[in-house]
């Protein structure tokens, strides 16, 4: 007797299923597809506060606002985390926003500091000036109460070896008066930390960039208003790169290859420190550069598409089921 | 005469003293205190400045905590009082402040001084609540314990995840497969694992009982040791020493990933007819629970981690849902003496959902006393 | 003596944890009880080394089927250990780069690829388990199909975005909360019946 077509499909082979899975995620990979997301208020709101330190500095030249970006993840989540800091940052530099940033982990050093340094160079932001990198503070819990008062006397050098107080963006931005945003970025309960401390202390705003899996633990601090935002996993970095794509847009224009490859000149006479990054980029480069302006919308592509594809096999599957118990009845 | 005399002096005092004190308001006002609730490892000062941040931007704060050199912080004007933690790291430190303000024009003024000695407390009041509610738990324990030594039933709800052991061990037994017992990913500090290691007991005695091959692969080397012996015990228990080795509970891995490559390996290989994954896990639960099911085994799950629950209930036949998971023992054993804390928690549950649900009408009404006396961490 | 041994330990420093909560000034004992416990976890290691090799030692002994896995644990163990150690103490030398190449570029990618196999096995899962048997798990059904799409959602799906936003801050925070009640009472539950005694199955024996 030939076997039913709902008992085949109700005992297909895994090797098919994940073969299949495994194709759907490449292809939007390959093809380069980018997926269009719509922009949550929880991530809209992030956008919206620093567009509000924007107009702040504007009005206020001489007592400029900073945001304070908290990079408190490790590489094993780097996929879903990297693009939340890179927008984030590309957007504070496009705004001129001073920047502080630092990492909460040992192994987070690196990648913070690659991290930073890669996206200001795309703005010719100089170090001292429009951004620095303090390294690892230990204790964290430490340096972040040192912010309400002076950091400089806490971080008395920066992860190169300056002094802070030869920094002279630190010397304008050394305590949370001065700072209009917190933005921590972490696949742990870190969140969690800066809201007793900084704000709850200190009234400080912050703003969360998290993994998928941990996006619901933070849910209640937003309707507390602990947190004034929330990037939550792939979708909600996809969301801000989105926001700050259509910022570049406008401030910069559609060619952002062009404004990257005439961004230095040879006859620049600036002197760029080039211990934290040579200026002008090789093709190579600027291919990357170009690419990561897009890595979580592409991301997305492929996990929308892997999203549909197990919609897809559930339906099956469930047919399958259907029939096979109706057949079953019968009999 | 002398009567409106001193009635016009005390209206002029009346009239003119708030003037002279507020002439003489000082820039700022603060005081040290000692840190309640804690060792004396801290004391803290509150600063509140009372002059505008455009007559004083900036305060200087001499710290003086012990024997230390003294260490001068600068405290930008923001108008808003603030409270700084100063680490004296042990009791009987004396600390103290001197606090000069600095003016527009660069020149100080001294604000003065304050002073204190650091002291631990013999009480920490902020965890009366828990203390109490602890105290609460325990005496409902030992008067539950006691009705069930006195021979009272206890009623227990069935579990189907625990039902199901008996049946998955002697299909095991039946098909001449191994059984796997993975008791969490977590260390001996998480009570998931002694919650598994307690359920562990009665599974090997079942396996020993029935000669069936058995593997335990740890990824704590603690929880190894302790592993070993709940084992070797279980063994001679059910009468069969001869069957035990010290390899039946192995560390496999003590990375995370590593771990589950390792087992899964071992699954595949050995295709073992029944998986138990009790206790605690993290991103590697559906790994090993999906590799499981891969070749064809029983697998009976149950952790505490939440965002975990899901994948078990997803891939596995059976799921202990959190607490069901420390319940197991008691109702693998039906010992009175279990089960007389089991029925204590739920009475202490229900307690608690009592209060939930007053302080929620309660704020529906507008008196906030119930819920507020529960969130202010003092009493 | 056995067994009163440790119960008695797990009594007399269970009381002392919650005595340390509640008395401040006896949070030096807790940070030597801190100290001691580090301690106790390093000496874990040489049990648990010698635990892996007495395991495959056996397998290795007994000619086991898999003999083949238990030699390239040994390699892969005294490798990584002999090439860490020296290039440890000598780090001008070509092992200090040989060990940091080996696990930058073997161990993290292993490691990185079975995490990733998490998506290939949430496929087979939910292909499985999410099926309509009854009105409840249709229900679940119905929860992850929208929050799958809403999480995606593009042109005329969006309207399961907001819907997936409901779930996920009404119903799922909700549900977490009670869930993670019933686990907390189960943790103080099962601490209390460890420290009074009442619970030793832990302990090898219940009898």
């Amino acid at each position: 007797m030939r076997t039913p077509w709902y008992d085949k499909i109700m005992s297909l082979d895994k090797k098919i299923l994940y073969v299949i899975m495994f194709i759907v995620v490449m292809i939007p990979l390959l093809a380069k597809w980018t997926y269009n997301p719509a922009v949550m208020p929880e991530v809209k709101d992030i956008y919206d506060e620093i567009e509000g330190i924007y107009a702040y500095n504007q009005s206020h030249p001489d007592t400029p606002q900073g945001i304070l970006v908290s990079f408190d993840y490790s590489p094993s989540t780097n996929a879903e985390l990297d693009p939340m800091t890179m927008s984030i940052l590309r957007h504070a530099f496009m705004r001129n926003i001073p920047v502080i940033t630092w990492s909460a982990f040992p192994d987070s050093i690196d990648l913070a500091k690659t991290i930073t340094t890669y996206i200001a160079k795309e703005f010719r932001a100089v170090y001292g000036q429009d951004f620095v990198f303090m390294g690892y503070p230990y204790p964290m819990n430490a340096a972040v109460i040192a912010f309400g008062s002076d950091v400089r006397n806490f971080l008395v050098k920066d992860f190169y070896g300056n002094l802070s107080t030869d920094l002279p963006l630190l010397n304008k931005i050394y305590n949370y008066k001065s700072i209009g945003l917190i933005v921590t970025v972490s696949g742990t309960s870190y969140p969690r930390f800066w809201v007793t401390y900084a704000n709850t202390l200190y009234g400080k705003k912050i703003a969360t960039g998290t993994t998928a899996v941990s996006a619901a633990e933070f849910y209640p601090f937003l309707q507390t208003d602990q947190m004034i935002g929330m990037m939550g996993g792939l979708r909600g970095a996809a969301e801000y790169e989105k926001l700050v794509e259509a910022l570049e847009i406008t401030i910069i224009g559609d060619d952002i290859e062009r404004y990257l490859r005439n961004l230095y000149s040879p006859e620049d006479d600036f002197p760029w420190d080039t211990k934290i990054f040579a200026p002008g980029f090789t093709d190579e480069e600027l291919r990357e550069h170009l690419s990561t302006r897009k890595t979580a919308r592409t991301g997305m592509a492929s996990q929308a598409s892997s999203h549909f594809y197990v919609i897809v096999l559930i339906i099956l599957a469930n047919l399958g089921y259907f029939f096979k118990r109706r057949a079953e009845n019968k009999r | 005469m002398k009567k409106k005399v001193f009635v016009l002096i005390g209206c002029a005092l009346f009239f003119f003293l708030p003037l002279i004190f507020a002439q003489e308001s000082a820039p700022a006002e603060f005081f040290l205190r000692d840190t309640p609730n804690n060792a004396g490892e801290q004391v803290e000062l509150t600063f509140r400045p009372l002059a505008s941040p455009e007559e004083v931007p900036e305060f200087l704060l001499n710290i003086t905590i012990g024997e230390k050199p003294v260490r001068v912080r600068r405290l930008v004007n923001a108008g808003k009082p603030v409270i700084l933690p100063l680490i004296t790291h042990q009791a009987g430190v004396p600390v103290k402040v001197e606090v000069q303000g600095v003016l527009p024009d660069g020149s100080l003024t001294d604000l003065g001084a304050v002073d204190v000695v650091s002291k631990g407390e013999w009480l920490n009041m902020n965890s009366m609540k828990a203390f109490i509610l602890g105290l609460l738990f325990i005496g409902l324990i030992i008067f539950y314990v006691g009705r069930a030594k006195r021979g009272q039933d206890l009623f227990i709800r069935k579990i189907p995840g625990l039902e199901a052991i008996d049946d998955a061990l002697g299909r095991a037994t039946e098909m001449g497969r191994p059984v796997f017992y993975i008791p969490g990913t977590s260390s001996m500090a998480d009570v998931a694992t002694l919650a598994s290691l307690n359920i562990l007991r009665p599974v090997a005695r079942q396996v020993a009982k029935y000669e069936t091959p058995f593997s335990v692969p740890v990824k704590d080397p603690i929880v190894v040791s302790v592993a070993q012996d709940v084992v070797k015990e279980a063994y001679m228990a059910a009468g069969r020493p001869d069957l035990y080795e010290d390899g039946i509970a192995y560390l496999a891995s003590m990375g995370q990933f590593d771990y589950s490559g390792a087992v899964s390996g071992s699954m595949v290989r050995e295709k073992p007819a029944t998986v138990f994954l009790l206790g605690m896990f993290y991103a590697e639960s559906l790994i090993l629970a999906e590799t499981a099911n891969s070749v064809g085994a029983i697998q009976i799950a149950g952790t505490d981690a939440s965002s975990q629950l899901p994948f078990f209930i997803a891939a596995c036949d059976y799921t202990l849902i959190g607490e069901e998971l420390y319940a197991a023992s008691a109702y693998m054993s039906r010992e009175p003496l279990l089960l007389g804390t089991l029925k204590a928690q739920d009475i202490l549950k229900g307690i608690l959902l009592v209060i939930f649900v007053l302080a929620v009408i309660f704020q529906l009404l507008g008196v906030d006393f119930i819920m507020d006396s529960f969130l202010n961490p003092q009493w | 003596m056995k067994r009163t041994l440790p119960l008695f330990l797990a009594f007399f420093f269970g009381i002392i944890g919650i005595i340390v909560q509640m008395v401040p000034a006896l949070k030096g004992l807790m940070d030597t009880m801190l100290d001691w416990m580090a301690i106790i976890a390093a000496f874990a290691l040489a049990v648990g080394i010698s635990s892996l090799t007495r395991h495959h030692m056996t397998k290795i002994r007994r000619k086991h089927k898999d003999i083949f896995f238990s030699y390239v644990t040994f390699i892969a163990m005294f490798f990584m250990t002999i090439i860490g150690l020296v290039g440890y103490f000598r780090p001008e030398g070509a092992l200090q780069g040989l060990f940091e190449n080996m696990y930058n570029y073997v161990r993290v990618p292993l490691d990185a690829s079975m995490f990733a196999l998490l998506a290939f096995y949430i496929t087979s899962a939910a292909y499985r388990a999410f099926r309509a048997r009854t009105w409840l798990a249709t229900v679940l059904l119905l929860a992850g199909v929208i929050v799958m799409i809403g999480r995606v959602a593009f042109g005329p799906f969006i309207i399961f975005n907001d819907i997936t936003a409901w779930i996920m801050k009404v119903p799922t925070t909700a549900a977490m909360r009670a869930v993670n009640v019933g686990i907390g009472l189960g943790i103080v539950a099962t601490s209390i019946k460890i420290v009074l005694g009442i619970e030793r199955s832990y302990l090898g024996g219940g009898e």
